[in-house]
């Protein structure tokens, strides 16, 4: 049988499809076909075990799919740039696809290319602006028939894939959205959770769900509470009657426990919703943008008005000589919030941008390290 | 903790007021969201006279989420693998909210009923399984004997 | 937020370690894997740049007892290691002279336990302490 075996190494990452009753020496050969690293150079990582020679990946229980990471011995060679962009950790789909998307692209991954270009430019089923109200939809929610039919085609459903998987996109609504900025991390964690993503994307489920709230509320004493609700024209948490969705809202929100009041329940129920409701603003925004520019390509100062650039890298005050990873703890922190975990292009970025992240972000983003 | 949503209470409280024939769930004390399951092997099957132990964890975006449920007792099944996780595609891309703490448990009996070794967690359970279907329902039945038995 | 038992937790770190969905620098998975109490785990480390430790794959064996990850787990190195949180003659590290498992939280990971391990390898004072031959073992 078969199977393919990813193989990362700094910021390279190969597929190789290998028996599984192949040894690791014929992997390692494998290996330096794709890679161009001697098999003698390379030492195998997988789980936790350094793999050996004589073994077998079928002894190692490797499966199809599952990763293993190279080290080179000997002294450490910087790999030409590779375009690879980082893949976050949350979005396990994006993975393999990673270096793909970002090769053939000149200029780096950027999500606002992707987004004012090919793929997501001139698509005429997509929500306008206006199709929420002016202020990017919390006054006018979009009427439930309208938003599942809009999901029901699968162009819209691919494109929301796409974007929610995109820890650079979600930055971006987030950025561009005071009501989830407001939020804070919540934003982030709700914006990525596969449940989100779900729920933006799966017309059957966003159904089903409308249909079980109707049938809990009619049945549930929680009737009375989710009144208020239903008559904002919102868009009903799945699964979940709005009295529960009030309580989960609140218990999200840190807030007090005693919710169970019809009047408590409206506002968490509409901080629940409202989120929801705000990504397709930010898209018909972000669409907007690209398209009141009348290009597809790309708008540096459009995207470093919205990240709020720090402009130009501060030279530090003195030599400091700590290792990057104690000197730039809370930034590395902050980029491997933001979906970037390759600590050397990290550290690269923090370091050409003096340690601020805004920087180091642009210089990540733009494939300047 | 966070308190129990008003769902998981009620699913919680029928499973016990109208139990499934041949299952049972129960909360731990010091954690409502984590059930000690039992689920009788299906009259028929290999795993017939067979008592199974399982442990279920609604995560906290349930049932937004589905739940997480595990085999704790041995068992040799084409879908279910040597650390008792199953393949089953309620529990991952078919999940819907609309399912519950009981219809997860029916699909997992019903998953032992009609064990389905072409979409395999356990590649050499389900090898053999295609292989020489009589021999492996023979294994099936005496690791039910020796590690589930009543 | 609620408690995720012991063992859907150790499922998720599995999975995490068979996907590679970490960080490069570490690496983990179950020692055996057909062992359902999934106790006895190894890990390596990858030794951080501009160090002694650098471009060395430090092997670990992590114990998570019945009960992880209310309890931090056992940590052994098995490969040698010159580091002062480490027992120079059994490879254990002492959970009273390493923070991250003497003030451990519920929150934490093996993986979180190899990197704060790495990040201990690579401060000042430990970086340039002399290490013993490379894959000597404890």
């Amino acid at each position: 049988m078969t199977i393919t075996i990813h193989v990362k190494c700094a910021q390279d990452n190969w597929e190789v499809p290998i028996e599984a009753t192949a040894t690791i020496a014929e992997l390692k050969k494998a290996i330096a076909g794709v890679s161009s690293v001697p098999e003698d150079a390379q030492r195998l990582i997988y789980s936790g075990k350094i793999l050996k020679d004589p073994e077998t990946i079928e002894s190692y229980k490797i499966q199809d799919g599952h990763s293993i990471h190279m080290v080179k011995s000997g002294l450490h060679k910087k790999s030409a740039g590779s375009a690879a962009a980082p893949a976050a950790a949350g979005a396990p789909a994006a993975t393999p696809a990673a270096p793909s998307m970002a090769a053939g692209q000149t200029g780096g991954f950027n999500p606002l290319n992707d987004l004012t270009s090919a793929r997501y430019a001139g698509y005429l089923g997509m929500p306008s602006a206006s199709t929420f109200g002016p202020d990017g939809g919390i006054n006018s929610a979009p009427d439930q028939e309208e938003l599942l039919h809009m999901m029901e085609n699968p162009v819209v459903q691919s494109q929301m894939n796409e974007m929610l998987s995109n820890p650079q996109m979600i930055d971006f609504m987030i950025q561009s959205n005071p009501q989830l900025q407001a939020l804070g991390p919540q934003a982030r964690e709700m914006l990525q959770s596969p449940m989100f993503r779900q729920m933006l994307t799966n017309p059957d489920m966003i159904r089903q769900s409308m249909q079980f709230a109707n049938m809990m509320n009619g049945g549930a004493p929680g009737g009375a509470a989710a009144a208020p609700g239903a008559a904002q024209g919102g868009f009903p948490a799945p699964g979940e009657t709005t009295e529960e969705a009030a309580e989960h809202a609140a218990a999200d929100a840190n807030t007090s426990t005693n919710t169970n009041t019809n009047a408590a329940a409206a506002n968490p129920f509409a901080a629940l919703f409202n989120p929801a409701v705000n990504p397709f603003g930010a898209m018909g925004q972000g669409q907007n943008a690209g398209a009141n520019a009348n290009t597809p390509a790309f708008n540096p100062a459009l995207w470093a008005s919205m990240l709020g650039n720090a402009g130009a890298a501060p030279a530090p005050a003195a030599p400091d000589n700590r290792p990057p990873e104690e000197r730039y703890e809370t930034q590395l922190r902050q980029l491997n919030d933001m979906g970037f975990f390759e600590f050397d292009r990290n550290v690269a970025a923090l370091r050409r941008s003096g340690g601020s992240v805004q920087g180091a972000l642009d210089a990540l983003l733009n494939g300047d390290v | 903790m966070a308190s129990l949503p008003k769902r998981i209470i009620k699913e919680t409280e029928r499973l016990v007021t109208d139990p499934v024939p041949g299952i049972t769930a129960e909360p731990h004390d010091d954690n409502l969201r984590y059930f000690q399951v039992t689920i009788e092997g299906p009259a028929g099957s290999p795993y017939e006279e067979g008592l199974f132990q399982l442990e279920l964890y609604l995560p906290d975006d349930y049932p937004m989420e589905a739940p997480k449920v595990r085999f704790l007792t041995k068992i040799y099944h084409p879908n279910i693998d040597r650390l008792g996780r199953i393949c089953l595609d309620i529990l991952k891309t078919n999940w819907s909210p609309a399912l519950q703490i009981r219809t997860v448990l029916l699909s997992v009996q019903a998953l032992l009923a009609s064990p389905n070794p072409n979409d395999p967690l356990a590649n050499d359970v389900a090898e053999d399984w295609i292989k020489n279907e009589q021999g492996a329902k023979q294994t099936a039945r005496e690791w039910t004997q020796r590690y589930a038995k009543k | 937020m609620s408690k995720i038992p012991r063992s859907f937790r150790l499922l998720e770190e599995l999975e995490n370690g068979e996907k590679g969905f970490g960080p490069e620098s570490c690496s983990y998975g179950l020692t055996d894997a057909d062992d359902n109490t999934m106790t006895n785990w190894n890990g390596t480390i990858l030794g951080p740049p501009h160090s002694n430790h650098e471009n060395r794959i430090y092997s670990l064996a992590i114990e998570c007892g019945p009960n992880y990850p209310d309890e931090p787990p056992k940590v052994k190195f098995i490969s040698k290691i010159n580091l002062p949180c480490v027992d120079q003659t059994s490879g254990e590290v002492v959970a009273k002279n390493f923070h991250t498992l003497r003030d451990w939280k519920r929150s934490y990971t093996m993986q979180t336990v190899l990197l704060d391990l790495r990040k201990d390898m690579a401060t000042a004072t430990n970086k340039k302490l002399p290490q013993p031959e490379e894959g000597s073992t404890f």
